[in-house]
């Protein structure tokens, strides 16, 4: 048999859904959110398609997954996840290996790999139930409702009668965990190499393996070995899950399970409560949430890069350079005088001072915002030859550090616009409190512009202009009301008022 | 005992506390060939330090201050210049002046840069010994080379006589900021009082009393 052959009879395994599963863990045809749905929509959110193999990006996501993405024995659920491209050629990849390499493909002991698949099943439980857990307290944290409060329950171990099919009296042990609304329940159940997601009414719940119908299973994963390797499945399609796409299952099995008792009550003739977003509508919001989400991750991860680049070039430029020369004039190069060698190592150490203070906010920690401040304005104007000053009078009250630090980002990128474009030869920052108000302004008598085109014109030359600093107001408001104002004319200067009410 | 020129009596204890572990070595075994000095400690990190200087109690504690520990540097440098009996001088690779501003004003006796040889820090130790205050590195006073635009403009007004009050009110700033202004002034011009200031700015060109 050809590689070719073999190649393309894999492609239509991983491809096409194949019947050897028993009958009940089939998918039952789903409309809306089926595995595809979800793929298809994590791929348009994110913007997939679009990132090759190649590129290092790394997605706080997984981050956020923390162990439990060590924990889904699923090829390339690294530090960086893999687009779904990837994910599929390390499986493909894999398998075709064991095809080819008999000696790999041996099977493993029976009984070694019936333990193996409990525990993979066990750990994926565990997993999932973790994944649950975080996103039932952010899903709580958002509604009121207390229809709609969920409660996790589990990971447990269970054993259970088997299946009329089986021997009388034989017991299977299940791992499961349950997430249950007032009226309904999702519940998963592992066992063998096999993980079920069923929703079903909580009155059921006491005889679950009654309860858990084929037509009340939303999805299943199935475990499948390549070899020593092992990767969880969407059975039906063969799609691998890795912890991002496990998260997203289960955050649109969610939204299943609050849309389920509303759709039953809208058949019914009635809410059991006042929610203006019922059935697709509220399935769009939560689309739409969960859009939103993933676009501030995207710009999240596109900013990261960003600064890397920026640190990545500012080393390679100011400082790898002088170091290379140090060494060469080590190594055969003429030999430098020791004044001359003073010379370069206070540059090195000039440069990365410089880079180690555009980015540190424990300066921030350790002395305050006000010192961090002056230190600022202090470079600028060293850099500029502007008349720098920062007004403070009063104690800056005790803030959150995440707000001192988006204050300061707020200052440290209003300075850097103005350096870089206004040619300001006067620059004022005052910070003042008083009333329960803290109030910060940032003025300049430079060159000014026009507000209407700041945005666009900035970006497109490649500075980050009036976004974040409206990103960061936007962020201090989670805290705090907060007004961002920002005036200016072609001409007459600026000014950026960010006022934060402290006191309610 | 007559030693660098400055009379000292006894021997003077030293406790070294410093993370980067070849700069401690280098100034443990420098300093311990000074005659009048001996090293009675080393400590890598701040609650160690700490530990050791308040059952030590030396002459003077030779302080980094980017430590490991359960403290940040102010409230670390704070514990130190509270022990009785012990001056503290902070060698440290930190150059930026509103940050050394506010160790100085916490009460060290002496602000050295690490880029100080081992002789100038036992200079140094010398000179706290004998009494003097705010020792600092040469490299820190910089003269006029490094006056900013805006220290320019408050010694100009300094300079035709201005108060603190009337300097603020012209350049819409408030008093205690541009007390902060000149007290920075004084560290970088190597001067003691605003009196010594005015005169520096006459001196120099940025205006004349009259």
């Amino acid at each position: 048999m050809s590689l070719l052959d073999d190649a393309r009879k894999l492609v239509e395994k991983l491809a096409g859904p194949k019947d050897e599963l028993p009958p009940e863990t089939r998918r039952p045809p789903r409309p809306a959110g089926s595995e595809q749905d979800i793929i298809a929509r994590r791929a348009a959110l994110s913007g997939a398609g679009d990132v090759s193999q190649n590129q290092s990006i790394s997605y706080p996501g997984l981050a956020e997954l923390g162990r439990s993405s060590d924990r889904i024995p699923a090829p390339g659920t690294g530090s960086q996840p893999p687009s779904d491209r990837a994910v599929w050629r390390a499986a493909w990849l894999s398998e075709l290996c064991r095809r080819l390499d008999p000696a790999r493909a041996a099977a493993p002991a029976e009984a070694a790999r019936s333990e193996e698949t409990t525990k993979a099943t066990q750990l994926l439980v565990a997993t999932i139930y973790e994944v649950s857990e975080r996103l039932v307290k952010e899903f709580n944290d958002t509604v009121s409702q207390t229809q709609l409060t969920l409660t996790a329950t589990g990971p447990l171990e269970v054993k259970e009668p088997a299946g009329a099919s089986e021997r009388p009296g034989a017991e299977v042990t299940y791992h499961r965990c349950r997430i249950s609304s007032a009226s309904h329940s999702l519940s998963v159940r592992g066992g063998d190499g096999l993980v079920g997601f069923f929703v079903l009414p909580v009155s059921e719940l006491m005889l679950l393996s009654r309860a858990e119908t084929p037509a009340r299973l939303r999805l299943s994963l199935r475990l499948c070995a390549f070899g020593r390797d092992t990767l969880w499945t969407l059975t039906g399609n063969g799609m691998p899950v890795d912890s991002q796409r496990l998260r997203l299952i289960v955050q649109d099995l969610f939204a299943d399970l609050v849309l389920v008792p509303l759709k039953e009550s809208a058949q019914d003739g009635g809410l059991p409560f006042s929610l203006d977003l019922q059935g697709e509508k509220l399935a769009q919001a939560v689309n739409q949430l969960v859009a939103e989400r993933q676009n501030l991750v995207q710009k999240i991860v596109t900013q990261q890069e960003e600064i890397q680049n920026n640190i990545a070039r500012e080393l390679h430029d100011a400082v790898i350079a002088d170091v290379m020369m140090l060494k060469r004039s080590l190594t055969g190069d003429r030999a430098l005088s020791s004044d001359e060698v003073t010379v370069v190592l206070d540059q090195i150490t000039r440069h990365l001072r410089e880079i180690c203070h555009d980015l540190s906010p424990r300066d921030l920690k350790d002395w305050g915002l006000q010192t961090v401040v002056e230190d600022l304005l202090e470079r600028v104007s060293e850099r500029t030859g502007a008349d720098c000053a920062l007004s403070c009078d009063t104690e800056i009250p005790d803030l959150p550090k995440d707000v001192q630090l988006h204050i300061y980002r707020i200052i440290q990128e209003c300075l850097t616009n103005i350096e870089k474009y206004a040619q300001a030869s006067r620059v004022l920052v005052r910070m003042e409190a008083s009333g329960g108000r803290l109030t910060i302004t940032i003025e300049d008598d430079g060159m000014g512009f026009d507000i209407s085109e700041t945005g666009t014109r900035r970006a497109r030359e490649g500075g980050s202009g009036m976004g974040s600093i409206r990103e960061r107001a936007a962020l201090i408001r989670c805290f705090f009301p907060t007004d961002l104002k920002v005036e200016s004319q072609p001409s007459k200067g600026s000014k950026t008022t960010l006022a934060v009410r402290l006191t309610p | 005992m007559l030693v660098g020129g400055v009379q000292v009596e006894g021997t003077i204890t030293v406790l070294v506390v410093e993370d980067h572990q070849v700069t401690l070595d280098g100034l443990q075994m420098g300093l311990s060939r000074e005659p009048d000095m001996e090293v009675v400690g080393t400590a890598a990190n701040s609650d160690e330090g700490l530990r050791l200087a308040q059952s030590l109690r030396p002459d003077i504690v030779l302080l980094d201050l980017h430590l490991p520990g359960s403290s940040g540097p102010k409230s670390m440098i704070q514990a130190f210049c509270n022990i009785p009996g012990t001056r503290v001088i902070v060698f440290s690779g930190e150059s930026r002046m509103a940050f050394i501003q506010i160790v100085l004003g916490m009460g060290v006796a002496g602000y050295l840069l690490k880029s100080e040889s081992v002789a100038r820090v036992a200079e140094t130790v010398r000179q706290v010994m004998a009494g003097r205050k705010g020792v600092l590195s040469e490299e820190l006073v910089v003269g006029d080379t490094k006056v900013t635009k805006s220290e320019q403009e408050v010694l100009k007004m300094l300079a035709r006589g201005m108060k603190y009050q009337d300097i603020a009110d012209e350049r819409q700033t408030s008093p205690a900021t541009v007390r902060k202004q000149c007290e920075l002034l004084l560290l970088k011009l190597g001067l003691n009082s605003r009196e010594e200031l005015i005169a520096w700015a006459v001196q120099n060109g940025y205006g004349s009393l009259d």
